[in-house]
């Protein structure tokens, strides 16, 4: 009880993602899920992103930053979103976008708390660049980021099986079906952007 | 039950995080140095946007060295220019450094940069064609940390080359693999020289993300403070860098000048000490703001929260 009325629907979808997402599908209130409380929930994201991305290139929370930064990494939500209507219009069409939505963005507790973990090393570290060295060499940061992955996709398999309440099938379909397409569509500029034939396969003779 | 209104402390917080931040943040004056008739400017020309695989975009990028008290800004994507046009146009809106366009040629073979270009450089092709479509465009061709891994491909093409980075921040310790030592870069350009191919000395930090933009650079000695006079130095090799435990490299020409004339680099905080107590007092406040922003229920509307998820 003091953890639900304290703390954030976000949190607790982190730590107890099936729990969280079938209490929160339980609510009746169809209104509590509106394209405000999405707007809000997406300008959330990006808002920690900015701060992330600000926090550890000047040092501090910057205006321009935050902002800039929101909009240059929208691409995220924007695919995301992409990702969610298309595996919700191939296994389950006739779920209300808006409320999956607004449950799939309550979903991204463990890349904040990774990007705030990054950010806090900015600020609390006395030696940053040992302590960010330390974390690259010893292979704990890439730990942390696949960590974050798999812990990412649990709360959206969550997502779907219990917040959607589709079958364990239709969850996992949902679920693989999401991920190719954002995984995807991010893959995909890449490649086109020549990122990655040329950089990693490509080489001429000497 | 505890109704704390943690959720509005946080926002109020990471408000005030940003409101001070944003304040506080220093845009170091540049003021105009001449040595030998020249405008002594300092450059970074290697630095990546979020197009590539930098963080920052190409905005953000502008800002940042503006904050890093840069001259001359050379982004350099992989494969691309468009992000460097971007930052162009940008910078100048907010007083930043002059943006030279430009492209970190790209391949597993090898990356040089192409400075002082408008198109992007077709990276699948041999370097000598690169080089080629670099100086075709007017611009000046730069082997990228040009370590062992890459001299099979750069030794080659040594006499056509424009210039070389002479310092990277892998001279701060880099990746300890025995093909990727900053005394290699080094190496490669002073080898060239003594074959009698002086080679442009360029010092660029490679930046991708955090602090360090700028945390190794070039003195250019340009006419002008404009991308055409700044390329137009390279072209001529009128650069001096400096090596972490002072030794120059460039022209013998200028070296000299800044040994009779020394300048002193803009000082330049990277290890995020900030500017006093209230910029970090601010940025500790943002921070846990932003973590209750997180963590904690807001409490906008009474029935919302009388419903609580785990109750």
């Amino acid at each position: 009880m003091l953890f639900s009325a304290l703390f954030s629907d976000e949190a607790a979808a982190m730590f107890r993602p099936s729990r969280t997402y079938a209490a929160l599908a339980a609510r009746e209130r169809a209104d509590e899920w509106d394209g405000r409380v999405l707007a809000a929930k997406i300008a959330m994201l990006q808002l920690s992103l900015g701060a992330f991305v600000s926090l550890t290139s000047a040092g501090r929370l910057v205006a321009a930053h935050v902002a800039m930064t929101a909009l240059f990494w929208a691409f995220l939500p924007f695919w995301q979103v992409v990702g969610v209507a298309v595996a919700l219009r191939v296994v389950a069409p006739k779920t209300p976008l808006v409320r999956a939505l607004c449950l799939y963005f309550i979903g991204h507790g463990p890349w904040l708390v990774l990007l705030l973990g990054i950010s806090g090393v900015c600020i609390f570290a006395p030696n940053v660049y040992a302590a960010m060295m330390t974390l690259v060499t010893t292979g704990a940061l890439p730990a942390l980021l696949v960590v974050a992955f798999v812990w990412g996709g649990v709360l959206t398999w969550a997502l779907f099986r219990r917040g959607i309440a589709l079958s364990r099938g239709r969850a996992a379909a949902a679920t693989a079906i999401f991920y190719v397409i954002f995984i995807g569509a991010i893959a995909s500029y890449y490649f086109l952007a020549d990122q990655i034939l040329p950089q990693f396969f490509w080489s001429p003779p000497p | 039950m505890i109704r704390a209104p943690l959720f509005q402390i946080s926002a109020i917080l990471f408000a005030a995080g940003i409101a001070i931040g944003t304040l506080l943040d220093p845009s170091p004056d540049r003021a105009v140095a001449m040595r030998g008739g020249f405008r002594v400017l300092e450059a970074d020309f290697h630095a990546h946007t979020r197009f590539s695989d930098g963080v920052l975009s190409p905005f953000d990028l502008a800002v940042q060295g503006r904050r890093r008290g840069l001259d001359v800004l050379g982004v350099t994507e992989h494969n691309m220019v468009f992000p460097a046009k971007l930052a162009r146009w940008f910078s100048p809106k907010i007083g930043g450094p002059t943006i030279v366009v430009g492209e970190e040629v790209t391949t597993k073979a090898f990356h040089v940069h192409a400075i002082g270009v408008e198109r992007k450089i077709e990276p699948r092709q041999s370097l000598r064609a690169v080089i080629d479509d670099i100086h075709a465009q007017g611009g000046v061709a730069i082997a990228a940390h040009p370590v062992k891994h890459f001299w099979p491909w750069f030794l080659p093409v040594r006499d056509v080359l424009d210039g070389a980075e002479v310092m990277h921040p892998i001279a701060y310790g880099g990746r300890g693999d025995a093909s990727w030592r900053w005394t290699q870069m080094r190496d490669f350009y002073l080898d060239a020289g003594a074959a009698g191919h002086a080679l442009t000395a360029i010092g660029s930090s490679d930046y991708h993300f955090f602090s360090p933009l700028g945390i190794t650079r070039t003195l250019v000695f340009a006419e002008r403070d404009d991308a055409a006079s700044i390329v137009d130095a390279l072209k001529r090799g009128r650069t001096v860098v400096y090596d972490l435990e002072g030794n120059a490299y460039g022209d013998p020409a200028l070296v000299d000048l800044l040994a009779r004339e020394p300048y002193t680099m803009r000082a330049q905080d990277y290890g995020y000490a900030g500017a006093g107590a209230l910029d970090r007092i601010a940025r500790i406040g943002g921070w846990f703001g932003l973590l209750g922003l997180f963590f904690f229920r807001p409490r906008a509307r009474k029935d919302r929260d009388s419903q609580p998820v785990l109750a």
